[in-house]
């Protein structure tokens, strides 16, 4: 790119100066409840009620609220490691394999299947519940992590395996004719093609499974009934329970749990942002 | 590029290496937990309230320690689930049949069948475990304490007449505890206000206090409110007062003179015309409570029940109503000395108030709480019903008490003295009924009391509005689905009589039979008069 | 790429095809479709979540057309799902605001700041924004006191309206006022930007090449023109999904009028909606084969509106 004449830059500069405006309005509103957990997580009670708004000096910080929240969310955090990646890990195996037929091959019976899956969004899920219930219980997953990871990846599979096929069926044809050529069986084809192809969209779908698997907390109160078992969506519910709340604790036990979260986003950013605009997540 | 795919491979490596500690940590607890021998026992309530589950904790260390001197090794757990989730929780563990072996019982109140927690007769009666076998003989840990020899269900300060289902004829809970709701005030600002006097005794008192409040605050630019309420326990408060003015009229349309006011017979007397939303009574009684709603923080029906407390401990209130179960809640919260005192009823001479009342209301009906109940079927019961026979035992109930600072349930437990105030009163009237007695009339009820807010002075615009929007219809309603639910136990008692029947025809084979035609005979009473009523078409059913 | 196209003999002799979808399949039909459809037999018996089932034929069902609370909730959801049709205006705003930014380095940063805001849980973002909401504390109210819109409403409301929600001398009470449940429902969550929904638009944008743009400059089109002509077209496929997707999770949403009003629906019961309603009768009344009914009307009703979206308002890609 040729360097724009100054006069032209200033032009440009003028042009576009109220577009950031605005997109910083729109954005700052936006980050507002993150800015209100930060600067909440490190006031007590008195000084969040005479100064709700802004933060505190670093000096007044109250360090104890994170060793709460630490000492409150410490015991679960195994548990939703555990949940999360592992529900994410198989949501995406799964998902995969369904995208590869769906996207590649229009079988006898593909538009009923495919139906099967669409349907699924409409339905609403409060009184199944107790079916669903009843279920586990006979399948003997009551009280188990597996139920959880079992239900995330159930639950997971209309989603991904929307996006992933819109995606797949982009990929060029080239590619899996050359494959096939070559003898690759579906699995190689899988492995070979479709991965490497479609890794950004890959780890952006894993990223958006392992948030919601983190932050679910009906299904773990309601299956797990050992203390043991706990996972982070319990542990935060209580909180919520609490009859006095102490809100600088609720927001670092929060912004604990956020962690790994945040860490994953900060390495990840950009394979993140390039997964979700790579026009995957089209219609 | 290059350092992206870095990034993104530290981050991902993070997360496996996170992953691999946590999965190594779950196995790890799965071999642990195999170890054998060692019994769980594992009971659910929903009180998360202060000081409660450290105690709860403190008893389960204790009986731990009990039973390893007996050889056993036990493990006790608690669960507590919040309130929000419980009914949802409790359906779900209940008819999954992973249930923990104990389970607090909520009261039922009679109108919706159901407690608040999800709880009904029909589950009572499928999921838990008749202990009527068990109540008459003496607990086993009373031994060398005052009650020993003492029959388990004398033990208890009513007797456990809590505990005992009248529509199942059994005992199916085990109480520790009694609630009562007072007055709550900030000591040092109320000394600041008014000097050395006392807290308020009556209502008119109780009311200048109030403004005396405000105009205190207001002299000195403070943002200050007399009374801290919220959706939870403001309407706890109104109601006590509001209650006062039923106290004649219940008593008038009770047909069958039980001392308690039966909300079926109220009902019904609301579709035969006896009383309605503009009675006199009603009218009183709708004032008296929006006196004291004008006493709180604005918007207080909006925020929950932690936001008043907030409020209270923040020192924005003098006064906060709120029950025994928050006096350990509030004590740990509050950085000033706590004061509390009886709710300020109208006196028998009030000019306004006082003549539709007998007197101050009495609290000898609200009996026992925090009961707890055992799950039908469940592993190792027997050992389930010992633990709930040390939590109610003279030391257990005496430690519960004093660690938790909630009123112990087992007579002769000593009582600490600033649980006293807490101790129920049982001199006085009961208070008789509010407009809330089954799901829809409550329902009804909380739709329409914005209006109560929304027009301070007088009632009228509630009255007209809660009686357009089907206030009869709703008590068809639930006056309906109580029948129904009364019937349906009938007919589920047919089994039990069909085995009392075959195996000996005792006492318990004619109590049922007269249990049975009492509750056939009452549903259908109901079910008559609300043909007669809808047949005269002054009702649609 | 287009599928291969595969009938009866080939299929037969791939039959391995078969093999990938399977899993996926077996897992959504065993813990997806079973408990639903065993919801749909439920909902022709009284059943209180028990063993106990007693078969009434549609006695549910004509039940629930004569439920006014349903009736009711039915309109107070259509509102909603208006509200959330044009709440997806900011959205459309910010992708092509994002979109127009000439240089890469910022757009990158924008979607980066987009994002960020993920990582706060559910449950905080409710806590915050009913604490925005409080009568006392709240931003809303203290940010109208500082603007003087509470006197505007006030004299409004003493003027034109007449609903004395609005009262000089009390803040306003955002969520215990009948008149204003749904308004404050629907202003929940300002500026209503679903970081999925702008990643969405941006990706449509995405195919607008720079020579498209520099043809319209050459015409002298104005930059709504731009985006009426140009941008708002191609994003058409994207704005359809999204309006399919927000009608649905309107439709089935029940969580945020629960926890902010209760399972009553709070003050006149204006904050009921389908699936609040359907959460009550389940679990506060007992009665969950009335329940299961009244999710497979509203399964009925999706199902039938997401035909018609995908019939008549069809857009070429």
């Amino acid at each position: 790119m040729n360097t724009p004449h100054p006069t032209a830059a200033a032009a440009i500069r003028k042009r576009e100066l109220p577009k950031h405006t605005a997109v910083w309005c729109i954005l700052s509103l936006q980050l507002l409840p993150l800015y209100m957990m930060v600067q909440m997580s490190v006031k007590n009670n008195t000084e969040f009620l005479l100064n709700p708004w802004f933060p505190t000096a670093p000096a007044q910080w109250n360090w104890a609220n994170f060793a709460y929240g630490i000492k409150l969310i410490g015991p679960y955090l195994a548990n939703t490691v555990f949940i999360a990646t592992l529900g994410a890990l198989l949501t995406l195996f799964f998902a995969i394999m369904a995208a590869y037929f769906f996207a590649r091959y229009r079988m006898p019976g593909h538009n009923l299947l495919w139906s099967l899956f669409i349907t699924l969004m409409l339905l609403p899920g409060v009184a199944n519940i107790v079916p669903l219930f009843t279920l586990l219980k006979s399948m003997n997953l009551l009280n188990t992590l597996w139920a959880l990871i079992i239900l995330g990846f159930a639950g997971g599979q209309v989603f991904n395996t929307f996006i992933l096929r819109n995606f797949i069926e982009d990929l060029p044809k080239d590619l899996f004719e050359a494959a096939e050529i070559d003898g690759a069986s579906h699995w190689q084809q899988i492995i070979n093609v479709v991965i490497p192809m479609s890794a950004p969209i890959i780890g952006t779908l894993f990223i958006l499974s392992f948030l919601h698997l983190w932050n679910e907390f009906m299904m773990p109160l309601i299956i797990l009934s050992d203390a043991q078992l706990f996972t982070l969506g319990v542990g935060l519910i209580y909180l919520d329970g609490e009859y006095v709340k102490q809100w600088g604790q609720i927001m670092a036990a929060f912004l604990v749990a956020s962690i790994p979260l945040i860490m994953i986003f900060l390495f990840c950013m950009k394979l993140f942002v390039r997964g979700l605009t790579s026009g995957a997540v089209k219609g | 590029m290059n350092r992206d795919k870095i990034l993104n491979t530290i981050g991902f490596s993070l997360l496996g290496l996170c992953f691999l500690f946590a999965l190594w940590n779950v196995a790890f607890r799965t071999v642990r937990e195999l170890e054998p021998g060692v019994v769980t026992i594992r009971f659910a309530h929903w009180q998360l309230e202060g000081g409660l589950r450290s105690t709860f904790d403190i008893l389960s260390r204790e009986y731990e320690k009990i039973c390893a001197a007996r050889g056993l090794k036990v493990r006790v757990e608690q669960q507590a689930i919040p309130e929000r989730v419980f009914p949802n929780w409790l359906v779900t563990q209940l008819v999954g049949g992973k249930a923990p072996q104990i389970i607090a019982i909520d009261n039922i109140t009679s109108g919706s069948g159901m407690s608040p927690k999800g709880m009904t007769t029909d589950r009572i009666a499928r999921y838990f475990e008749a202990i009527s076998a068990r109540v008459h003989e003496p607990n086993p840990y009373n031994i060398g304490t005052p009650l020993e020899g003492v029959p388990w269900c004398d033990t208890f300060v009513d007797g456990m007449s809590r505990s005992y289902d009248s529509n199942l004829l059994d005992y199916y809970s085990v109480p520790l505890s009694m609630y009562t709701f007072r007055l709550f005030y900030n000591k040092p600002l109320y000394r600041e206000i008014f000097g050395d006097a006392p807290p308020p005794t009556e209502y008119r008192e109780f009311l200048k206090a109030c403004a005396t409040i405000t105009a205190y605050g207001r002299a000195r630019g403070l943002n200050l409110v007399p009374i801290a309420g919220s959706k939870y326990n403001a309407p706890m408060l109104t109601d006590y007062f509001a209650g006062t003015q039923t106290q004649k009229l219940g008593r008038r349309l009770n047909r069958f003179n039980t001392l308690v006011s039966n909300d079926s017979e109220v009902m019904l007397a609301y579709l035969r015309g006896e009383w309605n939303v503009r009675s006199p009574e009603i009218t009183a009684s709708l004032r008296l409570l929006q006196s004291i709603n004008r006493n709180f923080q604005p918007g207080f029906q909006q925020v929950d029940r932690d936001s008043a407390t907030f409020y209270f401990v923040q020192e924005r209130c003098v006064f906060v109503s709120a029950g025994s179960w928050d006096n350990t809640s509030l004590r740990i919260q509050a950085p000033f000395d706590l004061g509390v005192c009886h709710i300020p009823v109208p006196a028998v001479s009030d000019p306004d108030y006082g003549r539709f009342m007998y007197g101050p209301p009495t609290e000898a009906a609200n009996g026992t709480a925090l009961a707890f109940g055992l799950v039908r079927g469940a592993a190792r019961s027997d050992l389930a019903l010992d633990f709930l026979h040390y939590l109610s035992s003279y030391h257990g109930n005496a430690l519960f008490s004093k660690h938790s600072g909630w009123l112990p349930s087992v007579i002769k437990v000593p009582v600490d003295e600033t649980l006293e105030v807490f101790e129920p009163v049982i001199d006085g009237y009961p208070n008789a009924f509010g407009l809330g007695m089954g799901t829809e009339t409550s329902r009804l009820r909380d739709n329409d009391y914005y209006l109560l807010q929304a027009f301070p002075d007088s009632p009228q615009k509630f009255q007209d509005v809660f009686e357009r929007n089907g206030y009869g219809k709703a008590c068809i309603g639930d006056l309906t689905s109580w029948q129904t639910r009364v019937l349906r136990i009938v007919t589920r008692q047919d089994t039990l009589l069909a085995a009392y029947y075959e195996r000996s025809r005792d006492r318990k084979f004619y109590e049922l039979i007269e249990q049975q035609i009492q509750q056939e005979q009452s549903a259908y009473m109901v079910d008559s008069e609300l043909s007669t009523l809808t047949k005269e078409n002054q009702w649609q059913r | 790429m287009a599928a291969v196209s595969m009938s009866g003999r080939r299929a037969l002799y791939n039959w391995r095809i078969y093999l990938y979808v399977l899993p996926s399949l077996g897992l959504i039909l065993t813990f997806c479709y079973f408990p639903a459809i065993s919801a749909v037999v439920r909902s022709f018996f009284e059943w209180q979540g028990g063993d106990y089932m007693q078969f009434i034929g549609w006695e549910n069902y004509t039940n629930a057309f004569n439920d006014p609370v349903l009736r009711s909730s039915f309109v107070t959801i259509s509102v909603l799902i208006v509200a959330g049709i044009i709440k997806m205006v900011p959205s459309i705003l910010l992708a092509v605001l994002i979109h127009r930014i000439a240089s890469d380095r910022w757009q990158y940063w924008y979607r980066v700041l987009l994002i960020i805001p993920m990582v706060v849980p559910d449950l905080v973002n409710i806590f915050i924004w009913k604490f925005f909401f409080d009568p006392n504390l709240g931003l809303i109210n203290a940010s109208f006191d500082l603007f003087g819109i509470k006197s505007a409403l006030v004299w409004l409301d003493q003027h034109v309206l007449h609903w004395s929600a609005f009262r000089p001398d009390s803040p306003i009470s955002w969520l215990n006022e009948p008149r204003l449940i749904i308004p404050s429902l629907i202003f929940w969550g300002f500026p209503w930007i679903g970081a999925m929904s702008v990643y969405i638009f941006l990706a449509g944008l995405q195919s607008i090449g720079a020579e498209v743009y520099e043809a319209a400059e050459l015409d002298g089109a104005s930059s709504w023109q731009k985006f009426t002509k140009i941008e708002f077209p191609l994003i058409m496929t994207q704005v359809r999904l999204n309006v399919i997707l927000v009608v649905i999770g309107t439709l089935q949403g029940y969580g945020l009028q629960y926890l902010l009003l209760g399972p009553a629906g709070g003050p006149a019961g204006r904050g009921m909606v389908p699936g609040l309603w359907m959460f009550n009768r389940a679990f506060i009344a007992g009665q969950f084969g009335y329940a299961c009914a009244i999710g497979m009307m509203l399964f009925l009703i999706i199902a039938v509106l997401t035909y018609f979206n995908n019939k008549y308002i069809r857009v070429e890609k």
